[in-house]
């Protein structure tokens, strides 16, 4: 029902950043104040009725605002938006625990798998929502029995769908799943206190960052924080396995102490940064992608310098063949111990410095192949030495993607050929030749390979256009059910894998947690 | 100019003549609020109403008994509207809201047989400062006489999850599907009798799973819905496993019967009975043809794309499929060939789930 509006609205929490002058967040407090409470009364506990009895992410309060600007008549400008949902994700936040387990939604992750607890909650509340949706709200049992009124009386449809028809919708849900709902995600729990009277840690620095782009390899390089009034800014210099510049800058909100939002530039394309901070504030971890295309992106991971322990956080390979010789390259903090090696490979230091050590590795031709151990002083890292490659596995093995066009953009698929010794034993990402087919023989009968769009050499899928195609069966649209096969050849022989893959039609409502 | 003047009172004079004639119209709804009003046996549009007050979508819709008024379900589920089919004047207008309480029907809704009043199922919400509260599901009454500002005259508390709701042919029960099929007393609300669909006692058999919300039995006073359900002493791999079957209620007789037909191989979204009660048809992505003696599949072809309604011609010769897309298409009955299209007026979203109802009246003139 928001669909389109919230195309518009979905990236405001990174959005407006770039927006308004730093230093001028209005009082978060003030603004509930004047702006909810013509509503919302004070309740029996001194807070406002509803507002105070459910705790949520800053997405999560993002889209309640969205919800009271668009049926409840709010109007807001961008300034006291954002400082209304800075207040409320701080007060009536979640813990870093609560919302460890959820991240792959806040991350706007394209591939993730979201399972229920169990499948009545499936069936009631994860049939239209992710699992996260829900697992990511903290309410009294009082509001969650509230919220279950909201949603029959916003979405009358509700009990007559799918997996409603086959119980007694209203009933179960007011009698049964909010006291379930209230027990998984109650409103108190001692993580939240602990969390909320802690310190907040100071992000400010030099952090080491390594990470990795599905499709294209990984990276590393170094990123500086600064403060910027209430803000942050961050500027990122990294490069690519290939030695290829990624560098630019953004500019942050760290919301609830440690949930990280930031919008910027890399290399010239608009980005926008999912992290977490660790409750120690050593480390963010998270995911960036392009605010044009959530589907692509890249894992992210930030060490912070100052302090940090000698440890290995990337590899330019993480695998060398027996009897070879391959130059790979350490990444990492305080590298500046002595370099050792498992017998059986033979190194030669070509660079050293503290982040990062490249080595000439040779594996022994008659080296028993596994799991080698490579030290430099305290940090210890491995290498897989591998005769031949037994099996090749595509990750994900299953996914989806979308049909596009429009105001809609395609969501595309990547995947990745991941190598496997005898054994079982993962040798790594390799490059591979890459083709579609039909699935099965419905597939083969509507010639799904022939519209559903077509897959690049880096593995990704790109689909075809959204709506009815006259050149198909029924004039139906692009959608399909294919199977992905990577394909390796190694000395001469191929070796093949096979994934999943379903491409299927537009999401028209894209909220920041689906 | 006399001759022509008095050849042309005389022309007309004939023309008159045909106006008092039964004739079959079509009627189709689509977005942006637009109704349209079908010859199908000249294959043409003869009529397009824009619904006052719509809110784009068209739900479902009934016509009064005489075909000059259609009670169309609009505004996001919170008004009917009656429109004149002749000139597409608004005469009739019920909008739900009643101070803070939202109110939205789900589709369901009947006119009487008599013309008199409208039978609206309801789902009522208090919308209070913070928060909503979910109030009993009810069925509202309304006199179709009261014109644009229509307030129920009664109501009475039903079941939840209601579809579909039927007027006897007598008017003297109500029939509202939900969970079960209800009948009931149409001036209590009184359940006189269940007639038992989630509660059926078939053995080995999952609940059944029914989602209708056609109003397709203009030809006959027979509802009739696809019902799928599994057997469960089967293997969940045996497509012996998923049956569709097909439930029929007579809404003269109160006959009601639910059969089997075939394992389940393709999706069927409604179905209508033909005049000589041989038959039934249905529509999804193909058309289905079923004898209603055998209770088997006699008949199935692809259609060009999914369509959601099918009716049919009092003469029994074609049925019509709607709803999805901008066109209606018309198939033999006996060759399930595709023997014309019509496309609706350009600016046509799609008609998308609204009714697809059959009146007889007096001619519409050109």
């Amino acid at each position: 029902m928001f669909g389109k509006a919230y195309l518009i609205a979905s990236g405001l929490l990174a959005l407006a950043l770039s927006a308004f002058s730093a230093p001028a967040l209005a009082d978060g407090k003030t603004l509930v104040n004047d702006y909810c409470t013509a509503c919302h009364a004070e309740n029996d506990t001194g807070g406002l009725a509803r507002i105070s009895e459910v705790r949520k992410t800053p997405e999560g309060w993002d889209m309640t605002i969205f919800r009271m600007e668009h049926l409840h008549g709010l109007e807001l400008d961008g300034d006291e938006r954002q400082a209304i949902i800075k207040y409320l994700a701080a007060e009536n936040g979640l813990a870093p625990s609560e919302a460890a387990p959820f991240r792959y939604v806040l991350e706007q992750r394209a591939h993730f798998v979201d399972s229920a607890v169990n499948d009545d909650l499936d069936a009631l509340c994860g049939r239209c929502h992710t699992n996260a949706r829900y697992g990511l709200q903290r309410r009294t049992e009082t509001d969650w029995l509230k919220h279950m009124h909201f949603h029959i009386g916003q979405f009358p449809s509700l009990e007559y769908q799918a997996r409603s028809r086959d119980r007694h919708w209203w009933k179960e849900v007011t009698t049964t799943t909010y006291k379930e709902l209230a027990k998984l995600y109650p409103f108190q729990t001692a993580a939240w206190d602990v969390w909320k009277a802690a310190k907040p840690t100071n992000p400010v620095g030099e952090w080491r960052v390594t990470g990795h782009r599905p499709g294209t390899g990984d990276y590393e390089g170094t990123l500086r924080i600064s403060r910027d009034g209430d803000q942050y800014s961050a500027v990122y210099d990294l490069r690519g396995m290939d030695g290829k510049k990624l560098s630019g800058d953004s500019k942050a909100i760290i919301y609830t102490g440690y949930e990280w939002r930031g919008s910027g530039v890399l290399n010239g394309i608009d980005t926008r940064e999912v992290y977490a901070l660790s409750e120690d504030g050593n480390r963010m971890t998270g995911r960036w992608y392009q605010a044009d295309h959530y589907d692509i992106g890249g894992e992210f991971q930030a060490v912070r310098m100052d302090g940090a322990e000698a440890q290995v956080l990337l590899k330019s390979s993480d695998f060398i063949r027996a009897g070879q010789h391959k130059k790979i390259t350490l990444y990492g903090t305080n590298l500046t111990g002595k370099v050792k090696a498992d017998k059986g490979l033979d190194l030669k230091i070509i660079d050293q410095n503290s982040t990062t050590v490249t080595l000439d590795i040779g594996a022994d031709k008659n080296i028993t192949p596994g799991s080698y151990h490579v030290a430099v002083g305290q940090a210890e890292t491995t290498l897989i030495v591998y005769d031949k490659i037994d099996r090749i596995r595509i990750v994900p093995d299953w996914t989806i993607a979308r049909v596009g066009g429009g105001n809609t953009p395609p969501v595309t698929a990547q995947f990745e050929a991941v190598a496997y010794m005898k054994g079982d034993v993962k040798i790594g990402i390799m490059p591979a030749k890459w083709q579609a087919a039909n699935f099965n023989e419905d597939a083969e009968q509507m010639k799904d390979v022939e519209f559903a769009g077509h897959i690049d050499q880096n593995g990704r899928f790109m689909p075809a256009g959204a709506g009815p195609n006259k050149a198909r069966k029924y004039a139906t649209n692009n959608a399909g059910n294919l199977s992905i096969i990577a394909t390796i050849t190694e000395d001469g022989r191929a070796i093949s894998g096979k994934a999943q893959l379903i491409v299927t039609v537009q999401r028209w409502n894209t909220p920041p947690i689906r | 100019m006399r001759k022509i003047i008095f050849f042309l009172a005389f022309f007309s004079l004939l023309i008159t003549g045909a106006v008092a004639e039964d004739r079959e119209y079509l009627i189709t709804g689509s977005k942006p609020g637009y109704i349209h009003i079908l010859d199908m046996k000249k294959q043409a549009v003869v009529r397009s109403h824009k619904v006052p007050n719509s809110g784009h979508t068209i739900f479902s819709f009934t016509p009064a008994p005489d075909g000059k008024v259609v009670y169309v379900l609009t505004n996001r589920m919170k008004s009917i509207s009656g429109i004149d089919v002749d000139t597409g004047e608004q005469v009739f207008r019920a909008d739900f809201v009643e101070g803070d309480i939202r109110r939205q029907a789900f589709f369901a809704f009947d006119v009487s047989r008599d013309g008199k009043e409208l039978y609206v199922y309801q789902l009522s919400t208090r919308i209070m400062l913070s928060e909503y509260r979910q109030l009993p599901t009810r069925i509202a009454v309304y006199n179709t006489a009261d014109g644009l500002n229509a307030k129920p005259v009664r109501s009475f508390e039903a079941p939840r999850r209601i579809h579909m709701l039927m007027k006897s042919t007598d008017d003297k029960w109500l029939y509202a599907a939900g969970f079960d099929i209800y009948k009931m007393n149409p001036q209590t609300g009184e359940i006189v009798e269940t007639l038992p669909l989630r509660n059926w006692t078939l053995k080995n058999r999952s609940l059944p799973d029914v989602l209708d919300f056609w109003p397709l039995w203009d030809q006959t006073d027979i509802f009739s819905t696809p019902v799928y359900s599994v057997k469960t002493d089967k293997a969940p791999d045996d497509p012996a496993a998923y049956k569709t079957g097909l439930l029929t209620l007579d809404l003269s007789t109160g006959k009601y019967d639910i059969n089997d037909f075939e394992n389940t191989s393709v999706l069927i979204f409604s179905t209508v009975i033909s005049p000589d009660r041989k038959h039934a048809f249905g529509t999804y992505t193909q058309l289905s043809r079923i004898d209603l003696n055998s209770h088997k599949l006699t008949g199935r072809i692809d259609q060009d794309h999914t369509y959601y309604a099918i009716n049919i011609a009092k003469d029994g010769k074609e049925v019509y499929v709607g709803g999805a897309a901008c066109d209606v298409a018309t198939y033999d009955t006996v060759t399930l060939k595709k023997t014309g299209q019509i496309f609706l007026p350009k600016g046509c979203g799609d008609q998308s789930t609204a009714s697809f109802r059959i009146i007889h009246r007096a001619a519409l003139t050109p």
